[in-house]
C-alpha cells in the first residue's frame, strides 16, 4: 500500500502524557553522585520532579488505541489488561499519579530552557477572534478578517 | 514587518510559530524519587536493558494547536508488524507531522 506524505510505520504505540498548563510544580535539579552511579555514561543528568496542583489532571493521548504483540505477552498484559508492570503498579496505577519522577541527560539549566511552562508559547486559538454577531453591514468583516488571517498553511490534521 | 520578531501573542500568526521547535529527550521515569525507586520507563539512549517501555520528555509547540509539557511512554509493537499483520490485526501508522514524532 502506498504511504501518504509524512505516514510512517510505527514502531510503538505510544502514549502522551501531557501535563496540565499551570497547575504543576517543576523542581529540577543537578543529579547526585548516586544517581550518577545508576546511570552511567552520560555527562550531565538532572533530576525532575513533577507535582500535579490540587485538582489537577495530565491528559494522555493514545489510551485505548488497538494495540497487539504476540511477541510480548507481558507488554500486552501492561496495555490490555493492566498488569501490573513494577512492583504492583500498573499503567493506569502511574497515569493517575499526582507526582512524576524522571532522570534527564542534560545540564539542569539546558533543560530549564527546554522544558517547563514558562517556556511554552501562549495557548493555541483560532484567529477568528469573538464577535460573530451579525452586523448592519453583512459580510464585511467575515470578508476583512479572512483577508487578514489567510495562511499559507493549512491547520495541522486532528488525527494521529 | 520590516525585521525578524518573536513569536507574536496575537492571533492570525500562525507562520510566525509554525516552526517554533519541538523538543524531545530520552529520560528515565522513575516511581519515587531519585535515586532510589524502579525505573517504569527509559528512553534506549539511557540503556536499552532499563526497561521495556521507552520514555522521553517532550516539548510541543506544533503549530495550530495548544503547546505543551510532558513525556511519551511507548510500548514495543512486534518486529516491522508482521504478525499483526498475519493475524488480520493490521499495521498502525503515525504522522511525521505530529508534534512529537519520533522513531
Amino acid at each position: 500500500m502506498a504511504e501518504g506524505v509524512g505516514i510512517v510505520q510505527s514502531e510503538h504505540h505510544t502514549l502522551r502524557v501531557r501535563l496540565p498548563r499551570g497547575q504543576v510544580t517543576v523542581t529540577a535539579e543537578q543529579a547526585t553522585p548516586a544517581v550518577v552511579d545508576r546511570f552511567p555514561g552520560t555527562n550531565h543528568l538532572t533530576v525532575v520532579s513533577v507535582r500535579l496542583a490540587e485538582g489537577a489532571q495530565v491528559r494522555v493521548d493514545g489510551f485505548g488505541m488497538p494495540f497487539k504483540n504476540p511477541q510480548d505477552s507481558e507488554v500486552e498484559g501492561w496495555v490490555n489488561h493492566n498488569t501490573p508492570i513494577i512492583h504492583g503498579m500498573t499503567l493506569v496505577d502511574f497515569l493517575r499519579r499526582r507526582e512524576y519522577h524522571f532522570v534527564v541527560p542534560m545540564s539542569t539549566i539546558n533543560l530549564a530552557k527546554e522544558w517547563g511552562d514558562d517556556v511554552l508559547l501562549p495557548p493555541f486559538s483560532y484567529p477568528y477572534g469573538t464577535e460573530h454577531h451579525w452586523h448592519e453591514d453583512g459580510m464585511d468583516q467575515y470578508t476583512k478578517l479572512l483577508e487578514e488571517t489567510k495562511s499559507a498553511e493549512p491547520f495541522r490534521p486532528a488525527y494521529g | 514587518m520590516s525585521s525578524p520578531a518573536p513569536p507574536a501573542t496575537e492571533a492570525g500568526q500562525p507562520k510566525a510559530i509554525k516552526k517554533a521547535a519541538n523538543f524531545a529527550r530520552d529520560c528515565v521515569v522513575l516511581t519515587t524519587p531519585a535515586p532510589l525507586g524502579p525505573v517504569f520507563a527509559a528512553g534506549i539512549s539511557l540503556g536499552s536493558q532499563l526497561s521495556r517501555i521507552r520514555a522521553r520528555l517532550v516539548r510541543s509547540n506544533a503549530a495550530h494547536s495548544d503547546p505543551w509539557i510532558g513525556f511519551l511512554l511507548r510500548f514495543p509493537l512486534p518486529e516491522k508488524q508482521i504478525t499483526n499483520e498475519e493475524a488480520g490485526f493490521g499495521v498502525r501508522h503515525e504522522s511525521k507531522d505530529i508534534d512529537c514524532y519520533d522513531p
